[in-house]
């Protein structure tokens, strides 16, 4: 038997992060739930040690990050191999209150996602970002200041 | 601007009926990851999902190996094809509605993808459903009738998108497949199992209440004969030694000028039939993760209180929770020991898991050690029925239920709140387990159910009562039964007495009624070829009787079967119906316009207000006019 964890009390600690973090790749709920799953699960599969709460959460940030864009590459393939039959037009979209920052995080290049997320909202320093992420701080950097540009044209364009 | 991206997040979060539901899933997973070699089976079932077959069709087959499984892992099983099953048939419908989710903006195209591609993963569960309130499948095995696809809701006809912003929903609800007018020259004995349930009118109100529109409210949460159950009406005493008093009246059919609107009434007696013998009453309460919202655990505590205050020095009182673990939290308390029953229920808190199964078994031991000989021995259930370890599906709760029936304890079940509400779950136990269902919106239906009929709802009256009618086909072409789809019974059932049917209290009633189209109508029948080999068969006699209606059951009083008629001819057909009729017609037509039937004819809410203003409503009627209103 593995070491045993908690993983209700893990799942109530993070949820709330983990969800946004996936909710800002896919932008519905419930292909962010089935990310949330997907994370905590694998969690359940291989339970580990953590240092400390903080740990954990990098942890769990990390893992939904790559859970993410596992899923959207995956989808991409997909769809690449079949024909749209049911691109959803434009007519059938609900009304809701347009909210230009919201929308424009929402339409960030995936790759931007994490880091964005990561820094403006959780907090992370760039090197932190850098060694969770499993990219060069440089690499951060660029990704950071190149979304900052993308944001900022977008809410200007908004106002 | 930094400030905005942080409440562009801030705006991402998950509700908490989201993290619940996620929650309750992964504890699933995780319960059913440890327990591998049943993947096959779900991955397979995904298959035959993604290649068009229904998921009813998927959960048949999983259940239909299921008698040579060994009990352990046919639990396992039906969780896993459970979960593969039930989100692929979401899937299809989650295509067109996730455009209608929160956000507009250039996600569709990613969005959709992920939606698409059927994952044959467990992992993906029922939360691909979508946002709007529908009717799932749940293959109920057990059940005669069998919820055939393709009427209600159909899986690749997508409901329209809801409101943006509403809250995802994981409520199951079993398919109706709606009774149609069958001809009386084939099939003139029509056989019910009484029902004196409730819960579907409470549900649809709490619906309507949080504002649901008319369209979003999942057809198979309606079920007419509950809805007419739930008011009481002016129906006669019985006489003599009768338990039940019978009586019918037929009018013009509000919605079909040409058919004729039986409505037939069976009414208990109503003064106070309480054994002095005591009650031993166990109440098996769910304090699962998922019941820790205002709507549930503490609704359910007030409406405990008010149960309380009308136990006395012979009752018994013991109360079992179960979550992840079951646990006695107090045993034969004595009904006027106010105070102790009142801290125990006080200090009921909510977390974990739902492990139904040990829970039940648990309060059918405590329920079998506190028996009391010849008095009220009832397990009292209240959850919102998301069990989710354990046994899980509807087939096996029946079996085991079944299996308790002969220890002589009766099951409730009390629904709570909304959401993950799984109301196939919850009818199966109390229709099972020789019980009444009641689902509990508010406070003022805990008074309702716990003090106002209370000893209708607690106290053993009559058992396994049948209905059977036999229809004249000299004066009537064809009938339609109205509501009571899962309580039809075959005709030989009606004089089996092990079949098993519903349980009526004292002061109770119920309400039984049919769409008949007599001989001279001009309403086309559905028309049958002659026979080839019975000659005449069922044309009827020359009686002008239109039907006769014979009520059958078993009294808890000398434990014998008895049986009463009743014959209804044109004498009981008026062009002046009384309120009663009215009214329950105006709530069928309702409960029609609701699960948008196919015989709904010329029904429209504006005639449904229209009946009802012209008449005096009683406080309950009433309440069923706003809510008409509202919507």
């Amino acid at each position: 038997m593995h070491a045993t964890i908690d993983i209700e009390a893990v799942f109530k600690r993070h949820v709330k992060a983990v969800y946004r973090l996936c909710y800002s790749y896919f932008g519905n709920a419930a292909d962010a739930e089935d990310a949330v799953q997907a994370t905590f699960m694998k969690l359940v599969a291989s339970p580990r040690e953590f240092n400390d709460e903080e740990h954990e959460k990098a942890w769990l940030l990390a893992c939904a990050a790559n859970v993410c864009k596992d899923e959207l590459k995956s989808a991409r393939r997909k769809r690449a191999g079949e024909m749209p039959a049911d691109v959803p037009d434009g007519s059938a979209q609900a009304e809701v209150e347009p909210n230009d920052v919201l929308e424009a995080v929402l339409a960030l290049p995936d790759q931007y996602k994490d880091c964005v997320y990561l820094h403006y909202y959780e907090g992370y320093k760039i090197v932190e970002i850098a060694a969770m992420t499993d990219t060069p701080s440089s690499t951060v950097r660029n990704r950071l200041s190149d979304a900052r540009k993308l944001l900022r044209s977008a809410m200007m364009e908004g106002e | 601007m930094d400030d905005k991206i942080r409440a562009a997040y801030d705006e991402m979060n998950p509700t908490a009926e989201q993290e619940e539901r996620m929650l309750a899933r992964l504890m699933a997973t995780q319960a059913g990851a440890e327990n591998a070699g049943e993947s096959e089976k779900a991955v397979a079932a995904a298959q035959a999902g993604a290649q068009g077959v229904s998921a009813a069709d998927v959960l048949a087959g999983a259940a239909a190996e299921k008698p040579q499984a060994g009990a352990a892992s046919r639990k396992r099983r039906n969780v896993r094809a459970w979960q593969v099953a039930l989100p692929l048939a979401a899937c299809f419908a989650l295509v067109a509605v996730l455009v209608g989710v929160t956000l507009t903006g250039p996600l569709e195209e990613v969005s959709t993808a992920p939606a698409s591609s059927s994952s044959p993963s467990s992992a993906k569960s029922e939360t691909s459903e979508t946002q709007a309130p529908q009717a799932l499948y749940i293959q109920d095995s057990a059940t005669e009738e069998g919820y055939a696809p393709g009427n209600g809701y159909a899986p690749d006809e997508p409901e329209p998108g809801p409101e943006p912003g509403a809250p995802f929903n994981t409520e199951e609800y079993a398919a109706v497949d709606e009774n149609g007018f069958v001809n009386t020259r084939t099939q003139p004995l029509s056989t019910v199992s009484a029902d004196v349930d409730t819960a579907s009118y409470c549900n649809v109100r709490r619906m309507i209440n949080s504002g649901y529109r008319l369209e979003d409210i999942p057809d198979g949460a309606v079920r007419a004969e509950e809805m007419v159950n739930y008011f009481t009406y002016d129906y006669a005493e019985p006489k003599g030694k009768d338990l039940f008093s019978m009586q019918a009246q037929a009018s013009t059919c509000p919605w079909n000028d040409d058919t004729q609107l039986l409505v037939m009434g069976f009414a208990t007696r109503s003064e106070a039939t309480a054994t002095d013998k005591g009650s031993n009453l166990v109440f098996l309460i769910d304090v699962s993760g998922s019941m820790g919202s205002a709507d549930k655990l503490d609704l359910l505590k007030q409406s405990f209180k008010k149960l309380v205050d009308n136990l006395g020095e012979n009752d018994r009182v013991s109360i079992v929770t179960y979550s992840g673990q079951e646990e006695v939290v107090l045993e034969g308390a004595r009904g006027d020991d106010r105070q102790g029953i009142l801290k125990a229920i006080n200090g009921l808190r909510a977390s974990g898991s739902t492990n139904g199964e040990a829970g039940l078994r648990m309060a059918y031991d405590i329920a079998e050690a506190n028996y009391i000989e010849g008095g009220v021995n009832r397990i009292v259930m209240a959850s919102d029925g998301d069990l989710n370890v354990g046994m899980t599906s509807t087939s096996d709760l029946y079996d085991f239920v079944e299996g308790k029936r002969d220890t002589g304890v009766y099951l409730s079940v009390l629904g709570f709140g909304s959401g993950n509400y799984k109301d196939t779950k919850m009818e199966v136990l109390a229709d099972h387990g020789n019980g009444s269902y009641h689902y509990i919106d508010c406070v003022d239906e805990a008074e309702r159910v716990f003090s106002d009929r209370l000893t209708a709802n607690l106290v053993p009256f009559a058992d396994d009562v049948k209905v059977q009618v036999e229809f004249n086909p000299s004066q009537v072409k064809a009938y339609r039964l109205v509501g009571y789809e899962n309580r039809k019974l075959n005709a030989e059932d009606f004089t089996d007495d092990s079949v098993d049917a519903g349980d009526v209290g004292p002061n109770s009633q119920f309400t039984l009624i049919y769409e008949v189209v007599l001989a001279d109508s001009a309403y086309e029948a559905p028309e049958v070829r002659d026979l080839k080999y019975s000659t005449d068969a069922y044309s009827g006699n020359a009686s002008a009787d239109w039907l006769t209606c014979d009520l059958r059951y078993r009294a808890f009083s000398d434990n014998a079967v008895h049986e009463q008629e009743l014959v209804v001819d044109k004498k009981n057909s008026t062009a002046r119906p009384s309120d009663d009729w009215k009214f329950a017609s105006a709530v069928v037509e309702f409960a029609m316009l609701a699960s948008d039937s196919k015989y709904q004819g010329t029904a429209s809410l504006d005639d449904v207000l229209d009946r009802l203003d012209g008449m005096d409503l009683s406080e309950e009627r009433e309440g069923f006019k706003e809510l008409v209103e509202k919507v």
